[in-house]
């Protein structure tokens, strides 16, 4: 049994113009102690994804398809039930350190929260168990007491904090949605590296949520390329990156700048994708890519493409998958 | 959070408000305080002989119609200001506070239902529905407290609701909704704490619209029954001596008027320095 499986997920919120589709029908597992990444652009539906399985979205969205945690399907849980889930079966690492801690509670307060909640610990143990989180985060005790707030910690040291919130009760699964968009890139990869050695010594499995391809190859063995709501390609991160096969995801590939490509020297200009996200209120019939794709001809118009296999494990979206070898 | 005490009063202190407001507060507390150990005559004492005498040695105001002296129930008049405008914040954040927190994180219908009902009972000017309810279970400090006090739970319900709103949006909610918490926990533990500015300062100013409706209430004599002091009463007895002792008035009425106006300075200043983004004057 996996240890998490999503079925034929939808997600529709209400708005005043209708309900929208934001999530169409999605499918992904992940076993114990695998790594995946969900790469797309902004409004693709990566953290909708990550909210509906935390089952924390607006109150105004509906969901269909289901969502298997260890083989239960959480969509049927009640908010009690839910709530025995969050944090400790489940954690969250949040994009913006800079808003996701409450700023008149000390990070000691905060970190024991979840250990209160769902562990029910003495207060001594809870003090020792708090000490060895911050160890593990590389905030070492002696100099990051367990009564300073959060104003007083920079950037890169609140996401540790965040992050030792998320794993103090060494949860199954660990999401991260865009954990290191909000900080610099030398405290970036730091903070990758902690995530995927903390994910790997406690056995966590790791939904690793990004706009950055790097952030996907350093950390994932798995990945998927979201599009407005749908699956491009999905499989091994080391397959998809060498034979990437979806025009999307090429285009993707192609738009990350090359050392020496700059027009000041001369050479041409950065690749992009033309046009942009479909408006998720329009109904597009056929492949949802159609509007922006190279290779679009009659059958991508009339047809949505099904699932089909590259290599074992490695499927992708599209009437005309571009093969290399 | 003693730091915090430090740092707030060192940034009142550069505030005019803060200070002017703060050290009349600070007078009234104390002279109310000063009523427990020590008045100048007990005001019970009935002296008909020394009736309205002007401002002398033995009574440092003076005396009223029947000869109390008038500094001793300015006293036990601040005393008794201050309990009932305590009494009615204390009914007012105990019921409109978890009112506003629960309409703030359902939302909905039970937000519809609370936050109408405040509006119903705000559309009452509180004054007049203050004499109704006093009316109807008669006169007394006990009931004003009750009547002033309902009129605090709309106003804090309403303060409490708005600011709450404001927090639900922010990130930290929803990781702590991601560490299991559920909603009344994050109300009580992360949304409650980052209200308490607004509540302080809310407060401060429902403390001075309180001493307001006591007077106004015992000035029509459905407040605070002698023979205890109140500076409403006090006003309303000096109205038929208006002409000839007119200090009879001057004195509750200035007492009331100070009062107020350091309340309302205090809660200004507090503002200022509590909401960073409002502080003007450093």
């Amino acid at each position: 049994m996996k240890l998490l499986e999503i079925k034929n997920l939808y997600v529709t919120i209400d708005t005043l113009d209708g309900p929208l589709q934001i999530i169409k029908g999605i499918d992904f597992s992940i076993e114990k102690g695998e790594r995946l990444g969900i790469v797309g652009e902004s409004g693709c539906g990566k953290s909708i994804t990550s909210l509906a399985i935390m089952a924390l979205l607006p109150h105004k969205s509906k969901v269909t398809g289901q969502i298997l945690l260890n083989g239960e399907d959480i969509n049927l849980f009640n908010e009690e039930q839910m709530c025995r889930i969050r944090g400790n079966k489940i954690g969250m690492i949040f994009q913006e350190p800079m808003t996701a801690l409450n700023p008149v509670k000390t990070i000691g307060a905060q970190i024991a929260e979840s250990l209160i909640l769902h562990r029910n610990m003495k207060k001594r143990q809870r003090i020792y168990e708090v000490e060895q989180l911050l160890e593990s985060v590389d905030l070492p005790v002696e100099r990051f007491g367990l009564n300073l707030y959060p104003h007083q910690l920079s950037g890169g040291q609140r996401q540790r904090v965040m992050i030792a919130m998320a794993i103090a009760c060494k949860p199954d699964i660990l999401i991260a949605d865009e954990p290191t968009t909000a900080l610099d890139v030398t405290v970036q990869k730091q903070i990758l590296e902690l995530i995927k050695e903390l994910a790997m010594k406690f056995g966590m499995s790791l939904i690793m949520i990004s706009h950055d391809l790097g952030v996907i190859a350093q950390t994932t063995q798995k990945v998927m390329i979201m599009y407005a709501g749908e699956v491009m390609e999905q499989g091994e991160t080391s397959k998809v990156f060498k034979h990437m096969s979806h025009p999307y995801t090429q285009g993707l590939f192609a738009a990350i700048p090359k050392p020496g490509s700059s027009r000041l020297e001369g050479k041409k200009r950065l690749s992009t994708i033309p046009g942009s996200v479909p408006d998720p209120t329009s109904t597009l019939q056929g492949c949802i890519f159609e509007p922006r794709c190279r290779f679009s001809d009659d059958i991508c118009l009339k047809s949505e493409p099904e699932k089909s296999d590259i290599s074992p494990g490695h499927h992708v979206r599209c009437f005309h998958p571009v093969v290399k070898d | 959070m003693y730091e915090r005490f430090v740092e707030v009063f060192s940034h009142g202190m550069k505030n005019r408000n803060f200070v002017a407001g703060g050290i009349i507060t600070i007078a009234f507390f104390g002279l109310a305080l000063l009523s427990y150990v020590w008045s100048p005559h007990p005001i019970e004492n009935i002296n008909i002989s020394d009736k309205l005498l002007s401002p002398n040695a033995k009574y440092l105001l003076g005396t009223d119609h029947f000869g109390r002296d008038i500094l001793s129930m300015l006293i036990m008049g601040a005393k008794n200001s201050i309990i009932v405008a305590f009494v009615a914040i204390g009914i007012g954040l105990g019921i409109g506070v978890p009112l506003g927190l629960v309409a703030a994180s359902q939302r909905g219908w039970t937000d519809e239902f609370i936050m109408r009902f405040n509006d119903f009972t705000l559309a009452f000017p509180s004054l007049i529905s203050a004499i109704m309810i006093t009316a109807i279970m008669g006169p007394g400090a006990v009931n004003s407290i009750i009547a002033i006090g309902i009129f605090n739970i709309p106003v804090f319900a309403r303060v409490v609701r708005g600011a709450a709103l404001n927090i639900w949006k922010k990130e930290f909610i929803l990781a702590a909704l991601s560490s299991g918490k559920s909603k009344t926990r994050i109300s009580i533990e992360h949304v409650l704490p980052n209200t308490s500015s607004v509540l302080i300062v809310q407060a401060t100013i429902q403390f001075a619209i309180g001493i307001l409706a006591e007077a106004g209430l015992s000035y029509l004599g459905l407040g605070t029954q002698p023979p205890a002091a109140s500076w409403g009463k006090m006003l309303n007895e000096a109205q038929t001596f208006l002409h000839f002792a007119p200090q009879l008035a001057i004195y509750p009425g200035m007492a009331i008027a100070l009062t107020v106006l350091g309340l309302n300075l205090f809660g200004d200043g507090l503002r200022d320095v509590l909401d960073p983004k409002l502080r003007r004057n450093r």
